[in-house]
């Protein structure tokens, strides 16, 4: 017998909605790490992240059967996790910056850019990224987080925000606007 | 052509070009509109600007995403709550 995490994606959605508890496990593994990054942009702390990514889950394990795989599972997921996020995020908001400190590991994340070079500056600028983010409303907050941050293509991001490619190409673009003068006001114009 | 009628068309091509700015970044334009924009970058230096921030901006963005060390025990966390979760209704 195979181990399941060589089975393909598609094969454990038809097995999950046909109620494979196993299945669905190896879905959730595949998957939990992703969805809680995105999540994490939207809710307060890592351990509300968790606990919405959980949730997301099993929102999606209720749900499954009635996937008809127009989309791809994890566009599907997404859509789901974001909304739980969103749903948490009205309860309790929050525009705070995650502080790096509560993960030491965060400071010594590899430098993703030429400047700047020292660690303070790093946690400034990612702090500052990080709150720039957290201000834009909630459908330009997820254009930047799923292309930009989780690297998905547009079509798949549009996909997940349910819009047309020319209207989340337009979003993104003034999300990224939002982002880049809020940096500016932050740092100085062009000193970041 | 001449200069002149060059630089008057690349500054009526500015409104075009401001929409365009992030689909050049994501390499989504064309080729001859990768050209047309490119032309116009050389003589707008509003644009020029916009595209080299931009394009900062897209260099920095992924120091927030989470560090990879972290995704085995998210998925391990994950997977056990979701198990006993479901598990509950079983």
């Amino acid at each position: 017998m195979r181990p399941d995490s060589a089975i393909e994606e598609s094969e454990l959605v038809a097995r999950s909605g046909a109620g494979d508890r196993e299945a669905y496990e190896e879905l959730v593994r595949r998957h939990a790490d992703r969805l809680y990054a995105v999540v994490l942009r939207f809710v307060a702390d890592r351990e509300e992240a968790q606990e919405v990514t959980q949730e997301a889950f099993i929102r999606a394990w209720r749900g499954i059967s009635r996937f008809e795989g127009r989309s791809a599972f994890f566009t599907w997921l997404y859509r789901i996790g974001i909304n739980e996020a969103k749903r948490h995020g009205s309860r309790r908001p929050s525009t705070e910056p995650l502080d790096p400190q509560e993960d030491p590991r965060m400071l010594d994340a590899p430098d993703w850019s030429d400047a700047p070079q020292t660690v303070l500056e790093q946690r400034d600028l990612r702090n500052a990224l990080d709150r720039a983010i957290r201000t834009l409303p909630d459908g330009y907050r997820a254009t930047v987080v799923l292309r930009d941050i989780e690297g998905l293509s547009t079509r798949e991001a549009a996909e997940v925000m349910e819009l047309s490619e020319s209207a989340f190409k337009s979003r993104l673009h003034r999300a990224r606007l939002a982002v880049r003068a809020a940096l500016d006001e932050h740092f100085g114009k062009g000193e970041w | 052509m001449s200069t002149a009628w060059r630089s008057l068309n690349a500054s009526r091509d500015h409104r075009w070009a401001q929409s365009r700015i992030s689909p050049y970044l994501d390499s989504e334009l064309s080729a001859r509109a990768e050209r047309r924009l490119l032309a116009h970058q050389e003589l707008c230096p509003e644009c020029d600007e916009l595209i080299r921030a931009l394009a900062g901006l897209l260099a920095v963005l992924p120091m927030l995403k989470l560090p990879p060390e972290d995704s085995l025990a998210i998925a391990e966390r994950t997977a056990e709550h979701v198990r006993a979760r479901i598990a509950e209704w079983a």
